[in-house]
């Protein structure tokens, strides 16, 4: 069964039978962990339970244990360990021990599991490479107390430490973006609805500059391109003067122009998030209002 | 009855568009969800309170109703009093940037009812056409996208 055959039997039907075919890999005779919640948190087909010793056992939302899995015989990617908010853990199970990429060494996962979830960097290791496609198994990692059956809440790294292991086991951003001061500006890659004259679901380049405190954009533009049949078009919508233009045409350099456009585009509004901080730093921000659009400072 | 996403463009529209479509959402919604801006690389200081009633996060590359380059992970809550005064706390969708989550959403039983682009200012609202016709004359300028389809997916229902 291929990988992509696997998960789709999971789909849909209860989860923790998505946990069967790698229950085959279990050792046979080692006891299922007992686990002892520390946290109830509702939501996914199966609980992870991670031991101390570093087997892993998984229950169903019962709490009805679906078995036990051993370091040595189930090969769990730790950086496939999407830690989220809370408690909450997505997983990613491999159907196979196929494992393709760098595997990085014990040291560099440890280094980067947050400290109730290091049982799981025990297991075998390989690269994230599907983390966040649509072959995820979602579930809960829940750490079993070290003892006493008290987990202290100092046991768990801070939610936004959490979050930040989130974002090195995950596929890249598609948008750069962030704030200078009050000034919030945000280059990217993406598809969705662009209102005005292009009026429809589509990929572009955007660049944007606003002054948050009030909500004023300073420049919010799009540079939009699709197909109308055979015929290109290409569209280019500025949201803060409404300027909005969009053809399809076979005329190169109209082509030429709209590239062109989007590249200075883009370069203004990196020059412009670099003179802000630059502006800010030196406490010069007062120079900016030269800039046309440009609000004053606070 | 037949419902169709439509779009408010809340560029240059009176800013109590924003609380009224507000208003009409959570009447009707039972979740809250928002975008945690991984860019950041923390959660938006403002959503931490109400980290213990988060109920579930995922990621997914489906975004704005259109598979995405990079995955974005997204957060609900179960829509509460407070909750509810959180997303009333920021006067325009535009606001929903730096240390709030992004794409604020109302979901009724997993449809969403109100979603948005917060950095383009859009909400979309799930209709049919009468409620649209009257939104639209009590000040609305809510045109059909087209799309009906949903803003994002979990990945393990695709």
């Amino acid at each position: 069964m291929d990988r992509r055959g696997f998960l789709r039997v999971t789909s849909g039907v209860i989860g923790g039978m998505a946990l069967l075919p790698l229950l085959e890999r279990s050792e046979p005779g080692v006891p299922a962990v007992v686990p002892t919640p520390a946290q109830a948190v509702l939501r996914p087909e199966f609980t992870v339970y991670a031991a101390p010793s570093g087997d892993l056992s998984v229950a169903d939302r019962a709490g009805l244990s679906l078995g036990a899995i051993t370091g040595e015989a189930f090969a769990l990617r730790a950086r496939d360990a999407q830690l989220l908010g809370g408690d909450a853990c997505s997983v990613d199970l491999p159907p196979d021990s196929r494992l393709v990429g760098e595997i990085p060494t014990q040291a560099q996962i440890l280094a980067a599991i947050p400290m109730p979830f290091l049982p799981i960097a025990r297991h075998a290791l390989d690269s994230y490479a599907l983390v966040g496609t649509d072959y995820v198994l979602e579930g809960l990692v829940v750490p079993v107390p070290l003892s006493n059956g008290i987990l202290l809440p100092g046991d768990y790294l801070p939610l936004e430490e959490q979050a930040r292991e989130v974002e090195e086991g995950i596929s890249p951003n598609a948008d750069v973006k962030g704030k200078v001061g009050n000034y919030f500006w945000r280059l990217s890659v993406e598809k969705h609805f662009i209102g005005a004259c292009i009026k429809r679901d589509v990929w572009h380049v955007g660049a944007l500059v606003k002054y948050w405190p009030t909500d004023r954009m300073i420049f919010d533009l799009h540079i939009a391109g699709w197909w109308q049949g055979s015929t290109p078009c290409f569209g280019v919508y500025e949201s803060r003067s409404k300027w909005c233009r969009s053809r399809c045409t076979w005329n190169v350099w109209d082509v030429v122009f709209s590239l062109a456009l989007a590249a200075g585009t883009i370069y203004l509004a990196y020059w412009l998030a670099n003179a802000l901080a630059a502006a800010i730093a030196t406490g010069t921000v007062g120079l900016l209002i030269a800039i046309p659009g440009v609000p004053p400072p606070p | 009855m037949i419902m169709h996403y439509y779009v408010q463009e809340m560029n240059d529209a009176p800013v109590e568009l924003w609380s009224q479509a507000l208003d009409f959402a959570l009447a009707r919604a039972d979740t809250v969800e928002f975008v945690v801006d991984r860019a950041q690389k923390r959660w938006p200081s403002t959503l931490k309170p109400f980290s213990a009633i988060l109920s579930e996060t995922f990621s997914s590359r489906w975004r704005w109703q259109a598979r995405q380059l990079g995955s974005t992970t997204f957060a609900r809550f179960p829509l509460t009093t407070e909750v509810a005064s959180y997303l009333r706390s920021l006067p325009n969708v535009g606001y929903w940037l730096g240390d709030y989550p992004e794409d604020p959403a109302l979901y009724h039983q997993d449809v969403a009812v109100l979603w948005t682009i917060s950095h383009e200012r859009l909400a979309f609202l799930w209709l049919t056409q009468e409620e649209a016709t009257t939104l639209n004359a009590a000040g609305f300028t809510l045109s059909p996208t087209g799309n009906d389809l949903s803003p994002t997916r979990r990945p393990l229902t695709r």
